[in-house]
């Protein structure tokens, strides 16, 4: 747990609003960037990062310091978006391919091709798995939350974390190698 | 494309991140509403906020072992009074007990009964009421003799002949209570053949032995009203009481029929004994939860010189056919047998 950002919380409890703008600084990128994954499009990312600090502003007397600032947040990200799933009946995902719309400045441009196709279809189909393991594969993965954090912010112990973690990768596994079989290959072919 | 797990983590780890409006920041600092300050959790949460929530188990374990200590030692306590009232009791009670022989001796009693004065005084108002019900019964007798002296010299009949009349329909009514008591073991012992020597458990099962459910009421109980037909009868249309039903036919001495109000009993033989059950009762005993009679064996009577004992053939019929011997003569020839 990162003592600097509990003790800009316990500030911001006291109402120091240099501490609030800090921690507004410090993780409103991470929380647009999850909920941007999960709910598809920028303005509803941006209406739920509002929303997501509307509510931490009323919760920070209630935050007691067992799980870090990361995962309290998370959490409340979480909860604002599956509260806004529910309300505007998205009981299903609808993915975006919201990595084609984000330019990658760590990759050069002679990256390998086979790289770049492997990334795209990973990142559909983890779109395309079950809320709960999306949500999990977000945390951990793309948001670089541990294992005891994500488990934090998902309210679930941090085995049922590694569980669903293992079915994701294998669930993944198993869709990227439908892709890319005899079958589907043959079925390419035959079209006009 | 089949990547390993390794591949597929570390792709997913170094997935883009998705960057906000640069506007996004300014309003997010701009809708900053923070808490007043010194606001506790415990004020902000809707049930005690996170202490209580954090803490509410292990208060409830102490407030539920306070609560133990609490009644455990409120039932010592009252344990501890009844101790000392029962310490206090039987200490009174050595008392008494040892003031009593004395009291005895003395023909005094020095320990005052509580509920002594109570008692007298409900045992004064019942003999107060027992007095006056018996002047109530003097007076109706007074007036039940008067009565009957009017009604003498209404008839025309003397007192004496009134009494005689009574006596006779008394008389009527018991003899006609044993023919009903003998019609009652006939019909039982015709059952019984039927049935294995078995009597029948109840009145209702004779009804094709009985003519009629009238025989089954007394003509001297004015209480009970005879039935027309086995289709109307009750067990309030009975006087007799049926004290072996379902008993065997074998035992002849059991009771099984008795006349509460005469005191006639009808055996399982099928034979009636006249009041027995009124005057010997002490004839009647209980043996395996069966009422059996048995009389006392009479000591044997002489019989009188010349009278003829019941089942003994006269003795001059016995000579006539040579039961007897005749007294010897020496000189006579033996007797021819007749031809």
């Amino acid at each position: 747990m990162n003592a600097d950002e509990t003790q800009l919380v316990e500030a911001a409890k006291r109402g120091e609003l240099r501490a609030a703008t800090e921690l507004v600084d410090r993780f409103y990128e991470a929380l647009f960037a999850f909920l941007r994954r999960l709910a598809g499009n920028e303005a509803d990312a941006a209406d739920l990062t509002q929303k997501t600090f509307a509510r931490v502003w009323p919760a920070l007397p209630r935050f007691a310091g067992r799980s870090s600032v990361s995962s309290w947040l998370h959490g409340i990200a979480h909860h604002v978006y599956q509260d806004w799933r529910r309300a505007n009946h998205r009981l299903e995902p609808r993915p975006d391919e919201w990595w084609e719309d984000c330019p990658d400045p760590r990759h050069t441009p002679d990256r390998l091709a086979a790289d770049a196709d492997l990334a795209a279809a990973l990142y559909g189909a983890v779109d395309r798995l079950e809320p709960d393991l999306r949500s999990t594969v977000h945390l951990h993965h793309y948001q670089g939350l541990t294992l005891e954090e994500t488990a934090d912010a998902l309210g679930v112990a941090a085995s049922t974390v590694k569980y669903r973690l293992r079915s994701a990768v294998q669930q993944l596994q198993a869709r990227l190698a439908e892709k890319t079989s005899p079958s589907s290959t043959l079925n390419l072919s035959r079209k006009p | 494309m089949n990547p390993s797990e390794e591949q597929i983590e570390k792709t997913l780890r170094q997935a883009l991140r998705p960057r906000p409006n640069p506007g996004l920041r300014r309003q997010l600092v701009d809708q900053i509403q923070l808490p007043a300050a010194g606001q506790t959790g415990a004020q902000a949460g809707s049930f005690g906020g996170a202490w209580f929530s954090r803490w509410w188990p292990t208060l409830a374990t102490c407030a539920l072992a306070v609560a133990a200590v609490v009644v455990y030692a409120s039932q010592q306590s009252e344990i501890n009074q009844l101790r000392q009232v029962i310490a206090a009791l039987q200490q009174e009670a050595d008392v008494r007990v040892a003031a009593a022989p004395a009291a005895e001796t003395r023909g005094v009693s020095t320990v005052p009964m509580p509920d002594g004065a109570a008692e007298l005084a409900s045992l004064r108002a019942t003999a107060q009421q027992l007095s006056t019900e018996i002047a109530v019964l003097e007076a109706l007798r007074t007036e039940n003799a008067r009565l009957k002296t009017q009604t003498a010299a209404a008839l025309g009949v003397s007192a004496e002949a009134l009494e005689q009349l009574a006596n006779a329909k008394e008389k009527a009514q018991s003899i006609a209570c044993i023919n009903n008591l003998k019609q009652l073991g006939l019909a039982a012992r015709m059952w019984a053949t039927d049935n294995g020597d078995v009597l029948p458990p109840n009145f209702t099962s004779m009804s094709n032995e009985l003519f009629t459910p009238k025989v089954l009421v007394c003509p001297a109980d004015t209480a009970r009203q005879p039935a027309a037909d086995w289709g109307s009868f009750t067990m309030a249309n009975v006087s007799y009481e049926f004290l072996a039903p379902s008993g065997s036919e074998t035992e002849p001495q059991r009771v099984v029929f008795r006349c509460p109000i005469h005191g006639h009993v009808c055996l399982a033989d099928g034979s009636v004994q006249s009041s027995l059950a009124k005057t010997h009762p002490e004839w009647f005993i209980q043996r395996d939860g069966k009422l059996m009679l048995e009389q006392p064996q009479m000591p044997a009577q002489p019989a009188p010189t010349g009278a003829v004992q019941p089942g003994q053939m006269d003795p001059e019929m016995m000579k006539r056919y040579g039961l007897v011997p005749a007294p010897a003569q020496p000189d006579a020839a033996p007797t021819e047998p007749p031809q």
